[in-house]
């Protein structure tokens, strides 16, 4: 199993250091640019609908606290996190389709074991964004002026790695039950597409905040940790990813492997 | 004889006639099996039941005395295969592959054997998977089905982009294989590559196992041709009632007839001398012949 998911993760070696070292840079690149910034964005914030701000992660971004989580944590980090994670997850699927995925399946090797060292490959990338981006907000919060806790930044970012295990959780558990790489891609995006236009509704619209409770966005937070401190609900993206993980085990046993 | 693979009413059928139907599979250990079909027939989807990479409808199959469905893991360990689209993965050359196979089988003697398997392919063991050809793939796949000297080999259309000198070296590589005990199932829809090597043969179409024999048998059965020159013309009927004779086609103002039969040649001899013959040129039983009647019959 070590051998497989140590092969696996080889596969995925380019795309995983290039995150590491993309996510550090463009976080403390973007907290560096904020003291430039700080005049321009009050104007500009003071000039946005009221709205934008509890879709970006109910902050201003005009403040170097409020920066350093709208634009970090609120979309770009765990898009990008979850994005390159899910790429790995399709990495089973689109193995069946390409014929290679024979080359390990006719050795020794469980399905189970086969196909859990693709998922184990995107959820190391789930975890490795989420060092790259502890790492990029430790190092760009103070050239932000951010006053921001180690822990506060733990806590946010726990369930940044939360989300991208989920994203990739739900992308690995569709390409394994159709061998389809298209589809689980898909499957993946539209988890995070419906989860965070749902908890925008549920953000912005009267009588639809019940939303948040039930989107995996919400349970996100998009930063909302680093002040507040770590929200159990966040522990049900964790949930979710084990769920996944389950069905994808359970639809990849019964089913007819093309190779 | 103890059968390496014994199967009773296999069946995974994707749709009517499409698939493998109740197929009753026997092959003998340390035999060269060669499973023939066409294109589509069902051998693919037979051989993914074998390995466990499809469950069966209905039946059962037992390979080297283990269940497929149940037992995969420990099948995996006493079998090679080679499957017909086999492709290796882009981060891998051969050598990283049989280095991962190896530590994947706990068996490190697979990195030697492979490489001494690699030579006599003529295969370049660092070349990366995406840059190598149909062949040089075909290869790969052949090293990894062959280095851990598997009990049983399973080749799905082995041949496919090898040269003819190489498909020899391969057929001797097969041949030392059986002389050691192994067993081979050869899936082709090449007659002539089964013909050279194999001691029994099964014939799949429409899904469905159509014959299994050994090649004495089947030779014993085969189809010959010869052609009858006459003085006169001779009635377009004139061999239809012959015990043996499967078609006959007459041309030259039916001065001249070529006729397919099977069995004795004296009943045929008998007419043609009684109808005043003045040539008959026969021709070679083969394989092929024997084939194209067998799937002629199971379309009328």
């Amino acid at each position: 199993m070590i051998a497989l998911l140590l092969d696996t993760l080889r596969s995925r070696r380019v795309s995983t250091l290039v995150l590491l070292g993309g996510l550090i840079t463009i976080s403390v690149g973007y907290l560096a640019l904020f003291p430039q910034l700080e005049t321009q964005l009050q104007s500009f914030a003071g000039d946005l609908p009221e709205f934008y701000g509890a879709i970006v992660g109910d902050a201003d971004f005009s403040t170097p606290d409020g920066y350093v989580r709208t634009q970090v944590y609120a979309l770009l980090a765990p898009l990008i996190t979850a994005g390159v994670a899910m790429g790995a997850a399709a990495g089973l699927a689109r193995a069946e389709r390409d014929a290679t995925l024979g080359a390990t399946y006719l050795a020794p090797v469980s399905r189970d074991a086969l196909a859990l060292s693709y998922l184990g490959v995107a959820w190391s990338i789930a975890l490795v964004g989420g060092v790259a981006v502890l790492v990029g907000v430790a190092l760009g919060a103070p050239l932000a002026g951010a006053e921001v806790s180690m822990g506060g930044i733990v806590a946010a970012t726990l369930p940044l790695v939360g989300v991208a295990a989920a994203a990739s959780a739900t992308t690995w558990a569709v390409g394994a039950a159709t061998g389809a790489p298209g589809a689980a891609s898909g499957a993946g995006w539209t988890f995070v597409g419906l989860s965070f236009l749902t908890n925008s509704v549920g953000e912005v619209v009267a009588g639809a905040s019940w939303l948040t409770s039930v989107s995996p966005w919400g349970w996100y937070g998009a930063g909302k940790a680093i002040d507040e401190g770590f929200d159990p609900a966040s522990l049900l993206l964790f949930a979710w990813a084990a769920g996944a993980a389950a069905l994808g085990v359970w639809a990849f046993r019964r089913r007819d492997l093309q190779l | 004889m103890i059968n390496a693979i014994e199967t009773s009413g296999l069946t995974r059928e994707y749709a009517p006639g499409v698939g493998a139907v109740d197929v009753d599979l026997a092959v003998p250990t340390g035999t060269v099996y060669g499973f023939l079909g066409p294109n589509g027939a069902g051998k693919s989807t037979t051989i993914r039941m074998l390995v466990g990479m499809t469950r069966p409808d209905r039946g059962t199959a037992s390979v080297l005395g283990l269940d497929p469905v149940t037992e995969t893991v420990a099948l995996k360990r006493r079998i090679g295969v080679l499957s017909a689209e086999s492709a290796i993965p882009r981060h891998h050359t051969a050598r990283s592959l049989l280095r991962l196979l190896a530590s994947l089988r706990g068996d490190d003697s697979v990195v030697e054997r492979g490489v001494s398997l690699a030579e006599r392919l003529e295969l370049e063991l660092d070349r990366p998977g995406h840059e190598l050809s149909l062949g040089n793939r075909q290869k790969v796949g052949l090293v990894a089905a062959l280095a851990h000297d598997p009990e049983l080999v399973v080749l799905d259309e082995p041949s496919n982009g090898l040269d003819p000198l190489l498909q020899r070296e391969l057929d001797g590589l097969l041949r030392e294989l059986t002389q050691r005990g192994r067993t081979v199932l050869l899936s082709s829809h090449s007659l002539s590559e089964v013909e050279r090597i194999a001691e029994h043969v099964g014939f799949i179409r429409g899904a469905k196992l159509v014959e299994q024999a050994t090649l004495t048998e089947l030779a014993a059965r085969a189809v010959r041709v010869a052609t009858v020159r006459f003085e006169r013309a001779v009635p377009a009927d004139a061999f239809e009632e012959v015990r043996g004779v499967i078609a006959a086609t007459y041309t030259d103002e039916r001065h001249t007839v070529t006729l397919s039969w099977q069995g004795p040649v004296a009943p045929l001899l008998l007419r043609a001398g009684a109808l005043g013959a003045t040539s008959i040129d026969a021709r070679g039983a083969d394989l092929e012949a024997t084939f194209l009647a067998m799937y002629r019959r199971d379309d009328a």
